[in-house]
């Protein structure tokens, strides 16, 4: 550490690779930390984490009874014993609370003033951050499944919403109406997901085993489907030609720069594709337990080397790096099957939500030396530079 | 060999945890770990209700790879030179990998007439690293090394064998009987130069020059088998065999460890146990087989 920090002042080095190997090393020490705990409030099962785009502070949670959470993550007592706690919240008591459970909840990506959610009732609610009312509430035929709305759109105001219907359909929050449907799928859409690289560019997933990247300005069809057999067409018995999984296609995860593209299935698969050519990579993770019958949201990580991600594995969470298919670790600690989890990637915290109504913070442990491998007669431990020795603590002190 | 006891019974907000002392960190996470250091144990995966015993490899392959990551992130290390040891990953392990499982198939068991058939999953308990794996065996498949089948129990499973056995023993297999010819004609043609698993109408009638009675004579003869109307895969003949053996001891030796105490066995244990009547295929073979497809938690 010290070595890159010296090279990085005498100009050796570019500052980002202090930052990604530090970043990498707080990943790869998460663990559940008794400093920091969520203050328990959903009385059922949380289905839905967000935490806001712009400061990384603020987290919002929705839960199966309909009831969105919304917590301070910033720790501003000058202690290291720490619960976040919740700032408000839109109860049961609420006159516009989601009447069955909430799916998907989404923090507009611009600022904090405004967030979205969509249940089972059928609607999606837009809401306004400050009063706690629905500014807009959009009414669909079937249960709504999932929402996005695109981190990095500045032409567009759309929200892609996924149903019970197989058709994806496109609000536009000037207007306030549905403008647009995209036809292709033949189940319900499960996942839905803008790129973050490029505003135009969708991807859906359904239970009919699809999964299709959508440019939605485009007239015509889908972009492309994407094919676990990469065309070749040997490989798999005819009626699953072009599909992107062996069973529905839970849950989909764009990689930070967008170059690449996460699906996990109910066939307990997890696939990496390359999103600009529709290639599956082949990348073979191994079993990724996936029981759920709706969607799983699960995070990848960024600012690493290399990027992980983490994915809900029955009541645990499972670590993979994403490029080699490589499992690093289980995050053990719920008691239940856990649904979502979203990476805070300033702190580089995992805040993961399960049915056991609680919310989990992973924060990194503190600093132990680099344990050396393969030279047995290093130095005994006693005699370690204090220089070494890690001053800070893992949860953060402001100022 | 000692178990931390399960933290049970209390409420979702007290985590108990140790306390610092000295240099030991670590606050004890929520659930049951077995402590470093344990030899290897099974554990059956499944319904996790009741009892759930976390099993882990001991100081096992994730620590290590955590801290290989580690390291790797700093560059802490100098790369020494050393000798040129075999990569675990390399095309050498797998090879190797694929021979010995290779030599654990009882070829006398079907009176011969089968190549020993290893199955893609296997691999992955010899050679961890999947990915690797798969990319190897996709080099050799196209090289004309192996060839791989679809088993048909499982869309995932398949099985390969390496192309000189297979070829032998279809040669064998068909010897004497009217469709040799059109056998050898279709070993030469068909399989040596293309790698695939499976073969449709189209290919086979305007590429290869098959006609429908020449190929209904293959099907016969156990080297193609119907997959749906105008495809088939590639087959071993006589591989049904060695299915209801395969797909019967493994189901006993997952009962095996279903019915032991904890639904857990000693690894070590397990392989000099007396294999129960069903398993016919050896202990080891299907050991690799739980192990690598995942049934198992080890």
């Amino acid at each position: 550490m010290l070595g890159f920090i010296s090279a990085r002042q005498a100009g050796l080095d570019d500052p980002l690779r202090l930052r990604r190997a530090e970043s990498t090393r707080r990943v790869l020490s998460l663990e559940l930390n008794k400093d920091r705990d969520v203050e328990r409030i959903h009385g059922s099962g949380i289905n839905t984490l967000d935490i806001e785009p712009v400061e990384g502070r603020y987290m919002l949670s929705g839960g199966s009874d309909g009831v969105v959470i919304l917590y301070d993550l910033e720790n501003f007592s000058k202690k290291p014993c720490y619960t976040c706690k919740a700032v408000c919240s839109v109860g049961r008591s609420h006159p516009d609370v989601h009447r069955f459970s909430v799916e998907t909840v989404q923090w507009y990506p611009h600022d904090t003033g405004m967030f979205t959610s969509s249940s089972f009732d059928k609607t999606l609610k837009i809401w306004d951050t400050n009063t706690l009312q629905p500014a807009d509430i959009f009414n669909f035929e079937g249960t709504v499944y999932s929402h996005h709305m695109s981190p990095i759109a500045t032409k567009h105001c759309l929200i892609a919403v996924g149903t019970k219907s197989p058709k994806v359909h496109l609000c536009d929050l000037k207007s306030g109406s549905c403008s647009h449907i995209l036809q292709g799928h033949r189940q319900e859409v499960l996942a839905v997901s803008w790129s973050p690289r490029y505003e135009h560019v969708l991807a859906t997933a359904s239970a009919d085993s699809r999964v299709k990247l959508w440019d939605v300005r485009r007239a015509s069809g889908c972009l492309f489907t994407l094919d676990q057999h990469n065309g070749e067409k040997s490989k798999a018995s005819s009626e699953a030609a072009n599909t992107a999984h062996n069973g529905r296609v839970n849950g989909l995860c764009f990689t930070s720069d967008g170059l690449h593209l996460l699906t996990v299935g109910t066939d307990d698969r997890m696939r990496l594709w390359n999103s600009s050519t529709g290639q599956n990579t082949l990348v073979n993770y191994g079993k990724v337990c996936n029981t759920s019958r709706k969607g799983i949201k699960f995070a990848i990580s960024r600012g690493c080397n290399p990027e992980f991600a983490f994915v809900p594995y029955e009541s645990n969470i499972a670590v993979y790096t994403v490029y080699s298919g490589e499992l690093i670790t289980m995050l053990r600690g719920h008691y239940s099957t856990v649904d979502c989890c979203v990476f805070q990637s300033d702190f580089q915290e995992l805040y993961s939500g399960s049915k056991d109504c609680t919310i989990l913070a992973w924060v990194p442990a503190l600093r132990e030396p680099v344990p050396e491998e393969d030279n047995e007669k290093s130095l005994p431990l006693q005699s370690l530079n204090p220089a070494y020795e890690d001053a800070w603590s893992s949860s953060d002190d402001e100022g | 060999m000692s178990f931390l006891s399960v933290v049970r019974g209390l409420g979702p907000n007290v985590t108990t945890h140790f306390r610092k002392r000295g240099r030991c960190l670590k606050p004890l996470p929520r659930e049951l770990t077995s402590s470093s250091g344990d030899p290897a144990w099974l554990g059956v995966l499944g319904s996790e209700r009741g009892r759930r015993d976390v099993i882990s490899r001991g100081p096992g392959a994730m620590e290590r790879r955590r801290r290989r990551l580690l390291a790797d992130a700093f560059g802490a290390h100098k790369r020494r030179r050393r000798r040129q040891e075999p990569e675990p990953e390399g095309r050498e392990a797998v090879e190797g990998a694929l021979h010995s499982l290779a030599a654990l198939f009882p070829r006398g068991l079907f009176d011969d007439a089968l190549p020993p058939l290893v199955l893609r999953h296997q691999l992955y308990s010899l050679v961890p690293a999947r990915t690797a794996v798969d990319q190897h065996l996709n080099s050799m498949k196209e090289e004309g090394l192996v060839r791989l089948f679809q088993l048909g129990f499982d869309t995932d499973a398949f099985g390969v064998v390496f192309t000189e056995d297979y070829k032998a023993k279809v040669v064998e297999a068909v010897a004497g009987k009217e469709s040799e010819a059109l056998v050898r004609r279709f070993l030469d043609s068909v399989l040596t130069p293309c790698a695939d698993i499976s073969y449709d109408m189209v290919r086979m009638m305007q590429d290869f020059g098959f006609r429908d009675a020449d190929i209904t004579q293959l099907v016969g003869a156990g080297v193609l088998t119907v997959r749906d109307a105008g495809s088939w895969w590639l087959a071993v003949p006589g591989a049904g065999r060695f299915m209801k053996a395969f797909l019967r001891g493994r189901k006993a030796v997952l009962a095996l460890i279903q019915k032991a105490r904890y639904r857990e066995v000693l690894l070590a244990e397990l392989q000099t146990r007396r294999p129960p009547r069903a398993v016919r295929l050896g202990l080891p073979y299907h050991i690799h087989d739980l192990i690598g497809a995942q049934l198992v938690r080890w």
